[in-house]
């Protein structure tokens, strides 16, 4: 019991700092999480899954969560840091009552209908027990949604450290310093402690890289195509952007085989070539599935982008929408309403730089044989320009910066990026591993702690 | 005087003690940041227009007037756009007589976001009619822009380019208790944290979880740092 409790000490840890989120973040204060509850609802109530038809335009929900969002003050909480709910002296808020004995009808409106256009269906039917358990109490409902969310984050955090353990062939303690390292990442505990479908994207992320390094240096058996097809199948259910998986594995194959010279490719420069022309031909693939997913009229589109200049459109995907993710990838709460101290953002651009400087410094010291490294490169590129693509089309098309610019969609390649950074890291500085380790999980504990005394609750409460 | 061998003897001891001391810092940081509570009068005006309404070139200047429904009155939110400053703030008293508070803010956020102006409190501020004044000082020529408000809650009470105005700009007044003292204040910021909650995550049971992790974290420290030579 001891050891086992000290090999598992890490999730001990996660698990405790992800419940001072989970209790600290007010009813439907993450965001869309309102959006995911009312997904719930419907598979909850009415016994089958909403079709094409619920889709947009406009969202219409039940009376049961429109009086809620009423009774907190929704509309005029989110996106304003200056509002809050209203509190009482006592241990119920003002309007809490209203939520208590509430006399709505938990009954989905029959047009219902729903905004998420690739929302699919798997983490609201896996939630919506629980909604049927804690009947006709929004509060318990929504807490007990959230704590599956941790459940579900805690899962994911196991998968990172037999990630980090595989990868670098490290004991217990280190590869679980990193696992803690990654979990009390502010935003990932923020989003992962959430109602939010993008926990089980997240982990079922977590499971195809964890799949693809165990067989980095393995034969492909039948057990790996079955893994993979039911982490596929679980993300088709579940978010549009297991597409992702699918780009990523072919790129995976083909590194794979250049490293164990199955492909007779003598010349370095043609393997370079051949890995550019891959990349391409997916990338096409993967950009004209987002273009029938989100483009519509693509003459209008071509007509409007001729008018801006290729200058103009580089500067629009990469450098306006960076400005717009950054922010939103490190520490960004609420509803993207919530920043932190100005000169934190500066501490982080550092380290991003100097990610981004070591990772392309390793790459030249390894001289691109480490044919992994490339691959997680590679995934985390493919998820960049097709993030952008969708910006572009957003922007141009509808004059839209709201779609494809938050951080957290690039939590799904979390693993490679610090999967990179540790490599990267340890091949250049050749420090006591550990006691870095060990430093680094205290200072992202703190950062995280911080966060959430120093800005969080006093945005919500004070 | 900590003498080196006294040091090197007892590092461990103090790494972890430094380390606990880093991480109860935030609790006391947020108690002298914070101190009160506020207490919201009226939330958000709501704007008619996405462009602002008014637009105030270099030294220009738009006043407002309100009463305040609440005493301690402290702190005046304008929804503005984003500017580089400085914007000079001023408010006074029924009729202008008298100039309260007045001072420099440096710069404010981006487009739709309330700038704060905070001051000292006034203690009897309910029912009384106070005016508020936003200049223009921006040394680069960049206007303000300042939002109409839908409501008229407040009346005809602008003043803009010696013009008195009908209607309101987008702003929200505040007003705030007695300072607390450090104990008064995390009771009062545990019984807001607890509502709004399910009654299991409520008081005690949020204090337990706060509790349990700022133990864990510190075994994490002991567990990492005792008996390493």
């Amino acid at each position: 019991m001891k050891n086992f409790l000290n090999r598992n000490f890490y999730l001990i840890l996660i698990f405790l700092g992800a419940l001072t989120w989970f209790v600290s973040i007010p009813i439907f204060m993450a965001p869309d999480e309102q959006a995911h509850f009312y997904h719930i609802q419907y598979i909850a109530e009415r016994k089958s899954l909403p079709d094409e038809t619920h889709l947009l335009p406009k969202v219409m929900t039940s009376e049961y969560v429109e009086k809620t969002l009423e009774v907190i003050n929704f509309s005029q909480i989110i996106h304003n840091s200056s509002n809050h709910f209203e509190f009482s002296s006592d241990k119920y808020g003002k309007s809490e009552f209203l939520l208590r004995n509430n006399v709505w009808q938990a009954k989905t409106k029959k047009n219902f209908t729903y905004y998420g256009l690739d929302y699919n269906d798997l983490y609201y039917l896996l939630n919506a027990p629980i909604y049927l358990y804690f009947k006709n109490d929004i509060l318990a409902q929504t807490y007990a949604i959230r704590f599956f969310s941790i459940l579900l984050f805690l899962i994911t955090g196991y998968i990172c450290q037999r990630c980090f353990k595989k990868y670098f062939r490290l004991d217990n303690a280190r590869s679980s310093l990193m696992t803690i390292i990654l979990c009390f990442f502010p935003m990932f505990m923020f989003i992962e402690t959430s109602i939010n479908n993008d926990v089980l994207m997240n982990l079922l992320f977590a499971l195809f890289f964890f799949l693809l390094i165990s067989y980095w240096n393995k034969v492909l058996d039948k057990n790996f195509f079955i893994y993979l097809l039911l982490i596929l199948s679980a993300g088709y259910l579940t978010k549009s952007n297991f597409v992702f998986l699918i780009i990523y594995f072919p790129i995976f194959l083909f590194l794979k085989a250049l490293k164990e010279k199955s492909l007779e490719l003598k010349s370095f420069t043609k393997k370079i070539w051949i890995l550019i022309c891959s990349f391409f031909l997916l990338s096409f693939l993967l950009f004209s599935y987002i273009f029938n997913l989100y483009l519509g009229n693509l003459s209008l589109f071509m007509q409007k982008i001729d008018g801006l200049g290729i200058l103009n459109i580089l500067k629009l995907a990469f450098i306006e929408r960076y400005s717009l993710i950054f922010k939103s990838f490190f520490a960004k709460f609420g509803w993207m309403d919530t920043l932190i101290y100005e000169p934190f953002y500066f501490i982080f651009l550092g380290i991003s730089i100097f990610f981004v400087a070591i990772a392309l410094l390793y790459l030249y010291k390894v001289k691109f044989r480490d044919y992994f490294f490339i691959f997680l490169i590679l995934s985390i590129l493919i998820l960049d320009f097709s993030y952008a693509l969708i910006f572009l089309i957003g922007v141009i098309k509808e004059n839209n910066y709201a779609v494809a610019n938050q951080g957290r969609y690039y939590f799904t390649v979390l693993i490679p990026i610090f999967l990179m950074f540790f490599k990267a890291l340890f091949t250049f500085f050749k420090l006591d591993q550990k006691k870095i380790l060990i430093l680094g999980s205290l200072i992202m504990i703190f950062i995280n702690f911080i966060s959430l005394i120093l800005y969080v609750i006093p945005r919500f409460y004070i | 005087m900590l003498s080196r061998d006294f040091i090197f003897k007892y590092r461990n001891f103090l790494i972890i003690l430094s380390f606990m001391g880093l991480f109860i810092l935030p609790i006391f940081l947020l108690y002298f940041n914070e101190r009160h509570f506020i207490l919201s009068e009226h939330l958000m005006l709501s704007w008619d227009n996405k462009e602002p309404k008014y637009v105030l070139k270099k030294d220009e200047k738009l006043c407002q007037s309100f009463e305040a429904l609440e005493d301690n009155l402290s702190r005046i939110d304008v929804m503005t756009t984003k500017g580089k400053g400085p914007y000079k703030f001023e408010i006074y008293d029924d009729n202008k007589r008298t100039l309260i508070f007045k001072y420099l803010v440096d710069k404010t956020g981006q487009n739709y976001d309330f700038t704060k102006f905070i001051f000292p409190k006034i203690i009897e501020s309910k029912n009384k009619i106070f005016h508020f004044c936003v200049q223009n000082s921006d040394e680069n020529n960049t206007s303000l822009g300042l939002f109409n408000a839908k409501e008229k809650i407040y009346g005809h009470n602008i003043q803009f380019d010696n013009k008195n105005v009908n209607g309101n700009i987008v702003f929200q007044i505040y007003a705030r208790n007695q300072d607390l003292s450090f104990v008064d204040f995390y009771r009062v910021l545990l019984a807001r944290m607890s509502q709004y909650k399910p009654d299991m995550l409520k008081f005690w049971s949020f204090l337990g979880i706060f509790w349990a992790y700022f133990m864990a974290i510190i075994f994490f420290i002991i567990s990492n740092f005792k008996g390493k030579k």
